[in-house]
């Protein structure tokens, strides 16, 4: 985690490509930040918040690309290919925030290579693993880490969530963003 | 050809497959012979491949080079189309180009004690030089090994050939008669009256997967490349042929082969899967989200006593997002836009991304949006959404499926397009014109510039124009002639090629508009297409919900001069066609054309094509008409397989632009049709429900 922590912070130091209209805005604007990074492609960015409705917000990154969350909790993802549209991850939430294990349902919609939406159902074994003390910024956060560990018959993958107890949401986690894309990191950043 | 000769030639062939398809194909393909269908080396198998696959594959061994196209037309039935070149092999020494086509029919499928059973045609309709049939069985033993074992007919039945156990039916069978006996001209006839006739005889063989992407193959071969031994082009010392197979990772297959005891022979193959573009879904940015609707009441254009910044907002949102706002009002609840989509190749992602910029831009009142579709400045189909929906399940599991169900969808003839202006668009762009099967150069390509120019002054009326500058290149480099005793409609094509340039490949001036509900029109004047000018009218009637269209147009045209310039030859004609649309629900899409055609013969177009939802499409066309086979020449009849490949599936980015490839075994003056740009059916297609239906799933993409 570490290695991949300074390695993204190097890779985010030099970005290339044009950058997005509206992610200028928001810099200007100076949205709220996340970092988010596709695991298999080692880039990290900071992401900013574009909208937040009904507690679901969406964050872009300067490259156009989108993750949504709700609590630090994946939703979404849009320019990755094979995005998850969308999902129904009220069982996993309830449980995640309050930090309790259980065995819940979960379900991803995903873009196939045919344009269909395709809905994807997934049975989750949730996991207390305990304290881990994390740094934000300069902030070492007291967190409770959480698995989730979900599979059907054709996929499978494990949620990581560090939790922070005291905001009742997910500061820092590693959560599949599809067959496509593959682990996403995602970690608040100190304002 | 010599070995390096081919093996430059296959690697430029499946060179082309892999670029564009990097990462596409897995190692789940099933294994090619070497005529390009499942199967050992040169003896079939009763496999099939994964549906909907198409595979390019190239085999050589000692003069023998076979290029094959194949396609998996349905989970049971797969096609191919071959360009085989055979040194020496012609009676007087000379090389043999020859196209063939092969059916391969799967009737069983794999069980746990079944052995799969497949039937097949191999040149059914070519010279016959590989003409044969077979009825094969395989059977899966473990995970790596397969075993197969087959009766052929034909070509397949050279080596201990007995009589045919179909002569029990009836006598019919016991002999064969001479495919080839009727020449050139009479290829491209179905041989139906040789199918499995004549003697019989056993062939079969294993492969073995014994690592990772390695394939051991050996084959005991019931061919005794009767001809081409007796013409010196293969020895022959044994029935078994071995080869070593590997498989890479991007999915590019290459064989060595050592065969009749005598020769050794290379394979190359690569399986595309037509549903798996490179980037699923694509790659472009993420659309606008949709803002809390108190957030918009507050925006400063909603603020304002009138509407002119709202409006200006609007459009400047949308033409960032590359729509053109054609024209807008708003009554009372509802807000009505008229759109050109410029970059969406689905019409449901365009649509998804106008309603969210609406719903970011548009006054908290507003509660439904009609969003109508405009082509051409031609309004086709109008959306009807709500703005509670579109809140309520932008980030909802089953939010596409919702969407629909809540979408009214309905014919748009009824609204009045609104201009705003003329507008003018000019593109520059090189362009690259290929000619296929001329037995001195198999592939002949032009490569030139084109400057394009787009103007409409008013909704519907477009003026259009495509000059061409070729560069270099040497499709008019073709020494043959046409022989052609029909009116040389396309038989000139080279000599149209052949000109220094400028060319005007196209300029016109085209009207399209709505008649009546579910009705479409268009009048186009001018240089219609390189070798035609003149006037071309067409009417289409294709409702907005449903799977019929019928269309009708009628064409006086004139021949236009080999230079492509302003100037026309003698030869004019009246031509045009009824025609059937039909999509089903299956993927499939059939197209029949009856009427006249340009060298003033009368008959009928049959098109089939397997469309993948995502735009990919494989298909087959045949004409036949009242202009004999003897008239018509080499080939008999006018056939072709067409391939589309749409931009964004090779990119992963949002475009419009099509890759098209007509593969005609011979292009001659046959059941020729005029070629006008935008016609009605291709015009409005992606736009009427059911394929707004079938791109759904990018409305929130």
């Amino acid at each position: 985690m570490r290695a991949w922590l300074s390695l993204s912070l190097l890779l985010a130091g030099c970005g290339v490509g044009t950058t997005d209209p509206t992610y200028i805005a928001l810099t200007e604007a100076r949205a709220q930040v996340m970092q988010v990074g596709v695991e298999a492609a080692g880039t990290a960015v900071l992401a900013r918040r574009e909208a937040l409705r009904d507690g679901i917000a969406t964050f872009l990154t300067p490259d156009g690309a989108s993750v949504v969350t709700q609590d630090g909790m994946l939703r979404g993802t849009r320019g990755l290919g094979a995005d998850m549209l969308a999902s129904d991850i009220a069982a996993s939430r309830a449980l995640v925030l309050t930090m309790q294990g259980w065995t819940v349902e979960r379900i991803h919609t995903f873009l196939d290579g045919e344009n269909h939406a395709v809905p994807r159902r997934f049975g989750c074994i949730i996991e207390v693993q305990g304290p881990r003390q994390i740094a934000i910024g300069l902030q070492q956060l007291d967190t409770i880490l959480l698995t989730e560990n979900c599979t059907n018959p054709e996929q499978a993958f494990v949620n990581y969530y560090w939790v922070l107890p005291t905001a009742s949401r997910v500061v820092q986690s590693r959560q599949w963003g599809g067959a496509f894309s593959g682990m996403l990191v995602m970690r608040d950043v100190a304002p | 050809m010599t070995l390096p000769q081919y093996w430059g030639q296959a690697l430029r062939l499946v060179a082309a497959a892999i670029l564009i398809c990097a990462v596409a194909a897995k190692g789940d393909a099933e294994q090619l012979s070497f005529y390009g269908l499942p199967g050992l080396i040169d003896m079939p198998s009763a496999r099939t491949m994964p549906d909907g696959n198409l595979a390019v594959s190239s085999s050589y061994l000692d003069g023998n080079l076979r290029n094959t196209l194949s396609f998996q037309i349905t989970p049971r039935l797969s096609g191919a189309f071959r360009y085989a070149v055979i040194d020496g092999f012609q009676i007087d020494g000379r090389t043999l180009y020859d196209r063939s086509f092969d059916l391969h029919l799967a009737l069983l499928p794999e069980g746990a004690v079944m052995p799969a059973v497949a039937l097949g045609l191999r040149d059914f309709g070519g010279t016959g030089i590989y003409s044969s049939e077979y009825l094969v069985a395989s059977k899966s033993i473990g995970p790596d090994l397969t075993l197969t074992v087959g009766l052929g007919w034909g070509r397949l039945a050279g080596r201990n050939g007995f009589g045919n156990p179909l002569g029990l039916l009836s006598d019919r069978f016991d002999t064969r008669p001479d495919v080839g006996a009727g020449g050139i001209g009479t290829t491209g006839q179905l041989d139906f009256g040789a199918w499995f006739r004549g003697d019989a005889a056993v062939f079969g063989g294993m492969t073995w997967q014994f690592a990772e992407g390695a394939t051991f193959v050996a084959e005991y071969s019931s061919d005794t490349y009767a001809r081409e031994t007796e013409r010196g082009v293969v020895t022959q010392n044994s029935p078994l042929n071995f080869g070593l197979r590997y498989r890479f990772e991007n999915g590019v297959d290459v064989g060595v082969h050592a065969l009749y005891g005598s020769e050794i022979g290379v394979s190359l193959s690569y399986v595309i899967d037509p549903a798996r573009p490179i980037v699923p879904g694509g790659r472009e940015g993420a659309p606008p989200s949709i803002m809390r609707r108190d957030l918009v009441a507050g925006a400063s254009w909603n603020q304002q006593p009138d509407d002119a910044e709202m409006r200006e907002t609007l459009r400047g949102r949308l033409e960032v997002a590359g729509m053109d706002l054609r024209g807008m009002r708003v009554v009372a609840e509802a807000a009505q836009v008229q759109v050109e989509n410029g970059r969406w190749p689905v019409a449901a992602q365009a649509l998804g991304r106008t309603a969210r910029i609406m719903a970011n831009t548009l006054p908290p009142e507003v509660n439904q949006f009609e969003v109508t579709f405009v082509v051409a400045g031609a309004p086709v189909t109008t959306v009807t959404l709500h703005r509670d929906d579109l809140e309520k399940l932008e980030h909802e599991a089953d939010g596409a499926a919702l969407m629909l169900a809540g979408a009214q969808i309905m014919d748009a003839a009824k609204v009045v397009p609104v201009g705003h202006g003329a507008t003018l668009t000019f593109g520059l762009s090189p362009y690259l014109d290929l000619s296929y099967f001329d037995p001195d150069s198999p592939v002949r390509a032009d490569l030139g510039l084109q400057l394009s120019a787009r103007y409409s002054p008013t909704p519907g009326v477009l003026f259009s124009g495509l000059l061409r500058q070729p560069v270099i290149g040497n499709i008019g480099d073709t020494t043959r002639v046409s022989d052609s005793v029909l009116p040389h409609v396309r038989s000139d094509a080279a000599l149209y090629a052949g000109g220094a340039g400028p060319q005007i490949n196209q300029l016109t001036a085209a009207y399209y508009f709505r008649p009546a509900p579910d009705l479409f029109g268009r009048v186009t004047v001018g240089y219609l297409e390189p070798m035609f000018g003149g006037i071309s009218a067409e009417v289409l009637w294709r409702p907005v919900h449903g799977r019929l269209a019928l269309g009708m147009d009628i064409n006086q045209v004139r021949q236009r001069d080999f230079d492509q310039g302003l100037g026309f030859q003698d030869y004019d004609v009246l031509t045009g066609h009824a025609s059937a649309y039909y999509a089903f629900d299956n993927g499939f899409a059939a197209q029949i054309d009856v009427g006249r055609y340009l060298a003033g013969d009368l008959g009928a177009t049959f098109r089939l094509d397997r469309v993948f939802d995502n735009g990919f499409r494989v298909g087959a066309f045949a004409t036949l008409t009242d202009a004999s086979f003897a008239a018509f020449g080499e080939g008999s009849f006018d056939k072709g397989i067409v391939i589309e490949v749409p931009l964004t599936w090779l990119s992963g980015q949002p475009t419009q632009a099509v890759v098209r490839q007509v593969l005609r075994p011979v292009l001659r003056d046959g059941g020729a049709q005029l070629q006008v740009a935008d016609r009605l059916y291709d015009l409005t297609s992606g736009y009427r429900a059911d394929e707004l239906a079938q791109g759904w799933g990018k409305f929130w993409r």
